[in-house]
């Protein structure tokens, strides 16, 4: 089995007290090289040589200790999903075509993508809020890869991308956030166009992927039972078609901002969408006690009673549990729910540990289940 | 219209030929009319409606009028589908579709420069620092507008200036 498999991220162990708002950090930057077409546009050929260029100089980054190189050519194996579901890589790197791959840090909390729609795209995952840390590291291995290799610039314009999105800083942060509060006081549409008014983006989280387009050797099902991302954010739907309450707050600008305005005002927007998100609980338990009290209760016996629970249903389970947490309105004497629970519900990471048929639909729902049955079983 | 046979130049003619029996009508340019008159298909029946005059003006009228690019000479993607992807395929793109390119940044960016990390300055320390301090302070007076904190904004646009004074006086780099 691959390393990247029964290796923990580094950023799963980190400390986020209680049930947390901002559930993790993800920052990516993208880099192109001089000389070379977009990937939309290369050749198979050239694809292979840049791949080879980044690999050679990925090896000198003394910085950080990163893994083999994993090719995602030809068909990838279903421990490729892992990565996408860390969000380690993005969905357009998992089913894309051609050359491309990516290098992987060995504690997993830094990726190099190779090919996934722009040349290079460093990414890097902390757990909770910690845009200004996502940056200094993004930042310093950038550095140490500029003076392996020439990135395609403009004086005016900056780093050039394919995706005019990107262009500028090429830099994008998204935060995954769990706003029940907010979702239920119907505060969060007023967040949502103020976000926008301040260049920001907020949205639903939605499971599976961004597009039909899929590897073959992975199948559908088992892909919409999870959380993926795009080189610029996770996929997303609107507000009121999230599941579990988990939002995303992200930069849409990438031209206009720079870098350090980028995470100054991100951070200082998260801090003050989680005050809100607080006061909104508190509101909550002041004005409908009763309503929670059922709902964690209810959430509570059936963490500890199924035998079977689909991904849809115990992301829910898991945003009850982790409201009532925040609110002192659990029973048990489980105070918050692990972070990796979140992400080993998903489906890519239950198949890999199924012993025969990987696909059976029944066997991942009772894994599922027996995950939250293992935190309570105390 | 773009002329039928190479799709880039204005059609000025409309040139008929009959071939079998049949009379087919295609709307070209000077050149392609001058290469397909020395080569014709079938028979040609006189060229229909050649108007020497108002092709040669308008024919110097192209010549003064940009030629509207539609294709990307270097790595060939189409300026439709930078349109509708916001995507573009080379380095040359950005050249060739200039104008279309800065149309599709003021919808889809917020700025039309990029006030960011500079590549060429990457080992200058103190000039990452000085920078990096403009920024926040840049930050902070956007910031300071937007609540309406004039005086806090005024003090900031003071000391942005002076910083960008310093910043100006070190300029040094590759470029």
């Amino acid at each position: 089995m691959k390393t990247w498999v029964t290796n923990k991220p580094v950023w799963w162990r980190e400390e986020i007290s209680g049930a947390p708002v901002s559930i993790l950090t993800v920052g990516t930057l993208c880099r192109n090289i001089a000389g070379f077409f977009f990937p939309m546009r290369m050749s198979e050929e050239e694809k292979k040589r840049l791949e080879d260029l980044i690999k050679e100089n990925s090896l000198q980054l003394d910085d950080i200790s990163i893994d083999d190189y994993i090719s995602f050519a030809g068909s990838s194996p279903k421990e490729n999903l892992f990565l996408s579901e860390r969000f380690l890589v993005s969905y357009d790197l998992l089913s894309g075509i051609g050359h491309r791959g990516a290098f992987i840090s060995k504690d997993q909390r830094f990726s190099i993508m190779v090919n996934a729609g722009e040349h290079i795209a460093f990414r890097v995952v902390f757990a909770g809020l910690q845009v200004e840390k996502s940056w200094e590291f993004l930042n310093k291995i950038d550095d140490r890869m500029s003076t392996f290799v020439d990135y395609m610039t403009d004086s005016r314009l900056g780093f050039l991308s394919s995706d005019l999105n990107l262009i500028g800083t090429g830099l994008k942060f998204f935060i995954i956030l769990h706003l029940p509060g907010l979702a239920r006081t119907g505060s969060i549409n007023l967040w949502e166009e103020k976000l926008k008014s301040l260049g920001f983006y907020l949205k639903g989280i939605k499971t599976g992927p961004p597009t039909d387009a899929r590897p073959l050797a992975i199948p559908k099902n088992l892909i919409e039972q999870g959380f993926h991302s795009t080189l610029s954010s996770p996929v997303a739907v609107s507000l009121i078609e999230t599941v579990g309450s988990l939002f995303a707050i992200g930069n849409k600008y990438t031209l206009g901002f720079s870098e350090v305005e980028i995470v100054f005002s991100l951070s200082h927007m998260v801090n003050e969408i989680t005050k809100a998100e607080m006061d909104a609980r508190q509101r909550l338990l002041t004005s409908s006690k009763l309503t929670l009290e059922d709902m964690v209760g209810r959430a509570e016996g059936v963490a500890k009673g199924a035998r079977f629970l689909e991904f849809p249903e115990a992301i829910e389970l898991w945003s009850a549990l982790q409201l009532g947490y925040s609110l002192n309105l659990t029973s048990g004497s489980v105070l918050s729910l692990p972070l990796p629970l979140l992400f080993e519900l998903q489906g890519g990471h239950i198949v890999v540990n199924l012993s025969s048929n990987g696909n059976n639909t029944v066997k991942m729902s009772l894994t599922r289940a027996n995950k939250f049955k293992e935190i309570f079983k105390n | 219209m773009l002329c039928q046979k190479c799709h880039k130049k204005l059609a000025t003619v409309r040139y008929g030929e009959v071939i079998d029996g049949h009379v087919t009508e295609v709307h070209l340019c000077p050149d392609c009319l001058l290469e397909v008159q020395k080569n014709p298909k079938g028979f040609n029946f006189a060229s229909v409606e050649l108007q020497v005059k108002e092709q040669r003006e308008d024919t110097e009228e192209l010549a003064k009028k940009p030629k509207i690019k539609t294709l990307c000479s270097v790595c060939g993607t189409q300026i439709n589908y930078i349109h509708e992807k916001n995507r573009v395929g080379c380095f040359t793109c950005y050249k060739t579709f200039g104008p279309d390119i800065e149309s599709i940044l003021e919808v889809i960016q917020v700025g039309s420069s990029h006030i960011g990390k500079k590549l060429n300055y990457a080992n200058d320390e103190e000039r990452i620092q000085a920078q990096i301090l403009l920024d926040t302070k840049k930050a902070l007076i956007r910031q300071a507008i937007k609540s309406e904190d004039y005086e806090s904004a005024a003090k900031l646009r003071d000391e942005i200036l002076d910083l960008e004074k310093i910043l100006s006086s070190w300029k040094i780099g590759k470029n």
